[in-house]
């Protein structure tokens, strides 16, 4: 177990700092935001002294060594636009981007799981064609065009709810159910085929056969051994979920992670960037890490080494 | 199937649950007047001399004031400066209105713009190259300062309208603060300011020029146009800003919504690399010039907003030359003066242009590339995103064609020192003109107004005439509103809250 997890610390560092040399080279790629900054009138002069102000005439090497230094020890830097520490407004930003993803997780889940029990056991029925239709229409509508639909339904036509920001409660409903449907889709389908599989099991034709009812057998046989895979897609999803969804968040002005990446790119922010990526890639590590003792306790024969 | 009907309750309750949310913004007859404003981007920092773009400028400038103003009208008003006069041609002498207090309660005197300058020009503020003319200012007496300007300053005007004044004290104790806690003199003050969600601001009870109808604006940042507009529509939003051209009809037949354009100084154009072949030759700009339906464009791809460009200057802008008039449509005439320029096959040229930055940028490029090979000119089309494109058309590398679009609000000079002086910031692209230099230089010396007007024309002539872009139009900026708004779109990007009432 310790050396699980002392590998798995190892593998993090290098893989932050991989995610770290990516995202500083392709962010420094298309040139900085200098020029951006300033107004029209400003001269060359002017531009160079700025560019200066923040360190971004350092040759891209050092700024790199200066960027991973600070960073071991913390600090991700500090805005180019908000002139705070970045790491700061990644983390202010997170409620938002957790709240928005667990309401969207939540709806997913209380949907799909019982849409893939149904669809699995009455196989063929109209349900499992129906729940089918769903999943395929779910996974591939784009975000943006359903959180428009549903903003022009329920908050222009029937003036229920709002059409953006975040505020009272009711502002989340529309876009936690936006955020939703994809997972809900995904997860449904992933458990359809994993209670398939399981269900032409020996075990579960022994089960059967010793005469247990068809709910008991579901529940003590089936439904752990399928969720497996549903534990995996879950919880990935959800860490992708927590890396801010830049199109949802735009669309309903949702002021989470996802909409502060989105700007950050925009602005050339490299600091602010490199914080949100950082954030983000450790999440799902946490996550990853989560979902292997996870697999232990649903499933014993797993060990982790 | 017990499981699926409570799932379906679940999320029934769920979004019932929600309904008995109240919306943003009622806007009632009786009780308290409140406007909710959306705009594109989000509000980074309340320090005026850290504005980045007209969205941060409008929200700062309900809290702060300037010595000058320019109001939606374009109408060039005096403001906590009262009058400005010149004593020696480097030296100014400025009033100060008298009576003006801070919403904490300081009053308003010359050590406030002395110190406010001195902020606003430090070394890393993003403000500092708008008073690039000015060296210093003094205070005089508690009413009236002397601004030392480097050279004749022929654009003292606009460094009036940038000068964001700022309590003194509080920027020799702590100007951090500011960026969260601003307190300035203007219209509002601002009570609220949840990061990212929304900015709140009451009436001064106490502005100099009145007290505000409006009780209290809500400005909130919506990224996506249709989001604004289904905010609109619902009754949550009462003011929007950038409307696409294609919903505009959909604004208009709404019972309760109404679009607001407003002619703005943004002209959309087309500079050409007049360094080398074609375009050093003055007949090809020309041609090109004569090839573009610009009417066209307008009425088909904007949706009627927007107006044909003559030369470089809008005609609310100070010294514009209204008797230049638009290269007419005119597709035979371009053809000859191609044949007479040597290219009766026409030629193959580059073309640049951002992607998403103006309206409709992409559509009217791909517009123009179809007209000019109706004259045999053949377009290579390079596009990329705005902040790569900006960086290499700094620079000097593009070739062929540019699409760049510019404000240009103080003086019609102002395009001249960027775009046209071969000395200016991006003045390469013309190469070399002794004439247009000769004239950008007087004029800039020349301190009788009359005299410098007569300049300023001939110059807008001179380069319609030598077609160093292909002119194109000035867009509208379009603004949607609740119809009980009452207040007047601008021109110049920036919204006007001070004199605006609902009802």
């Amino acid at each position: 177990m310790t050396i699980f997890i002392i590998r798995r610390f190892l593998l993090t560092v290098l893989m932050l700092f991989l995610v770290g040399l990516t995202v500083f080279m392709l962010g420094h790629l298309t040139g900085d935001p200098v020029r951006l900054m300033v107004p029209d009138q400003a001269t060359e002069a002017d531009i160079e002294r700025l560019r200066h102000a923040l360190g971004l005439d350092q040759p891209l090497p050092i700024q790199f060594v200066d960027f991973i230094g600070n960073a071991v020890r913390g600090d991700l830097g500090t805005s180019l636009r908000y002139r705070q520490p970045a790491l700061q407004l990644v983390m202010e930003r997170m409620p938002a981007t957790a709240e928005l993803s667990a309401a969207a997780m939540l709806i997913a889940l209380v949907v799909a799981i019982p849409a893939g029990i149904i669809s699995a056991t009455r196989r063929g029925s109209w349900i499992d064609g129906l729940t089918s239709v769903v999943s395929v229409v779910g996974q591939s509508l784009p975000a943006f065009w359903i959180g428009i639909m549903l903003i022009i339904v329920f908050a222009v036509q029937l003036r229920l709810l709002p059409a953006a920001g975040r505020g009272d409660p009711g502002s989340l409903v529309l876009p936690a159910l936006t955020l939703g449907l994809w997972p809900m889709a995904r997860i449904a389908r992933v458990f359809r085929s994993s209670i398939l599989e399981v269900l032409h099991e020996d075990y579960v034709r022994t089960a059967y056969s010793k005469g247990l009812r068809e709910r008991v057998v579901l529940s003590r046989h089936v439904l752990r051994n399928a969720s497996i895979p549903v534990v995996t897609v879950t919880a990935l999803t959800f860490g992708s979920l927590l890396g801010g969804t830049i199109i949802t968040e735009s669309v309903f002005a949702w002021p989470g992670v996802g909409r502060l990446a989105l700007e950050a790119i925009n602005n050339r922010d490299f600091p602010l960037m490199q914080a949100t990526v950082f954030v983000v890639a450790a999440i799902f590590v946490v996550i990853n890490f989560a979902l292997d003792l996870v697999y232990v306790w649903l499933d014993p024969r797993i060990r982790l080494t | 199937m017990r499981s699926k009907i409570w799932a379906f309750i679940g999320l029934t309750v769920l979004i019932a649950g929600a309904c008995a949310a109240p919306t943003t913004s009622a806007p009632a007859s009786q009780g308290p007047k409140l406007v909710t404003i959306l705009q594109s981007a989000e509000i980074k920092s309340m320090d005026p001399s850290n504005a980045f773009g007209s969205h941060e400028i409008n929200v700062q400038s309900q809290v702060f004031d300037t010595l000058a103003a320019i109001d939606p009208q374009l109408n060039q008003l005096p403001w906590l400066a009262t009058s400005w006069t010149m004593q020696t041609p480097t030296s100014w002498q400025v009033k100060l209105r008298t009576g003006v207090k801070f919403s904490n309660g300081d009053p308003f005197t010359a050590d406030d713009v002395v110190a406010s300058f001195n902020y606003l020009t430090r070394k890393d503020a993003l403000a500092a190259p708008n008073f690039q003319g000015w060296s210093s200012v003094d205070k005089v007496d508690d009413s009236t300062v002397k601004v030392t300007t480097k050279a004749p300053d022929i654009r003292f005007f606009g460094e009036l309208t940038s000068l964001y004044v700022m309590p003194s004290k509080l920027l020799s104790s702590g100007p951090a603060s500011l960026a969260d806690h601003p307190v300035g003199t203007g219209p509002f003050t601002l009570t609220e300011w949840v990061k990212g969600e929304r900015i709140v601001m009451e009436a001064n009870p106490n502005y100099w020029k009145g007290r505000p109808k409006i009780d209290k604006v809500t400005w909130k940042a919506v990224p996506e146009a249709s989001a604004r507009i289904a905010a609109l529509q619902a009754g949550q939003a009462d003011l929007i800003v950038n409307v696409p051209p294609e919903s505009v009809d959909l604004i208009n037949s709404g019972a309760s919504t109404r679009v607001d354009p407003a002619h703005s100084l943004r002209n959309i154009t087309l500079i050409f690399d007049s360094r080398v072949k074609p375009f050093s030759d003055v007949r090809v700009r020309q041609a090109l010039n004569y090839a573009i339906d610009k009417d066209s464009i307008i009425k088909n791809v904007l949706g009627g907003r927007g107006a044909v460009q003559a030369t470089t200057s809008y005609e609310k802008t100070p010294n514009h030359n209204a008797d230049v008039k638009p290269y007419a449509y005119d597709v035979q005439k371009a053809k000859d003066l191609l044949t007479q320029a040597g290219y009766p096959n026409g030629f193959t040229v580059e073309f640049h242009h951002p992607t998403g930055r103006w309206i409709k940028d992409v559509e009217v490029t791909q517009a123009i590339a179809g007209m000019l090979a109706k004259v045999g000119v053949q377009t290579t089309l390079s596009t990329g995103e705005y902040t790569s494109f900006f960086n290499t058309w700094a620079t000097g590398a593009y070739k062929g064609m540019t699409m760049i679009g510019t404000l240009n609000q103080y003086d019609a000079d102002q395009v001249y020192q960027l775009f046209l002086y071969s000395k200016g910031r991006w003045g390469a692209y013309v190469g070399k003109d002794d004439k247009l230099d000769g004239m950008y230089e007087s004029q800039n010396m020349e301190l009788d107004a009359k005299k410098r007007e007569q300049i300023l024309h001939d110059m807008e002539s001179y380069v319609h005439d030598q077609a160093y872009w292909l002119f194109l139009y000035f867009q509208d900026d379009v603004f949607a509103s609740n119809k009980k708004l009452k207040w007047r779109a601008p021109s110049n990007e920036k919204i006007w809250m001070l004199d605006a009432d609902l009802g």
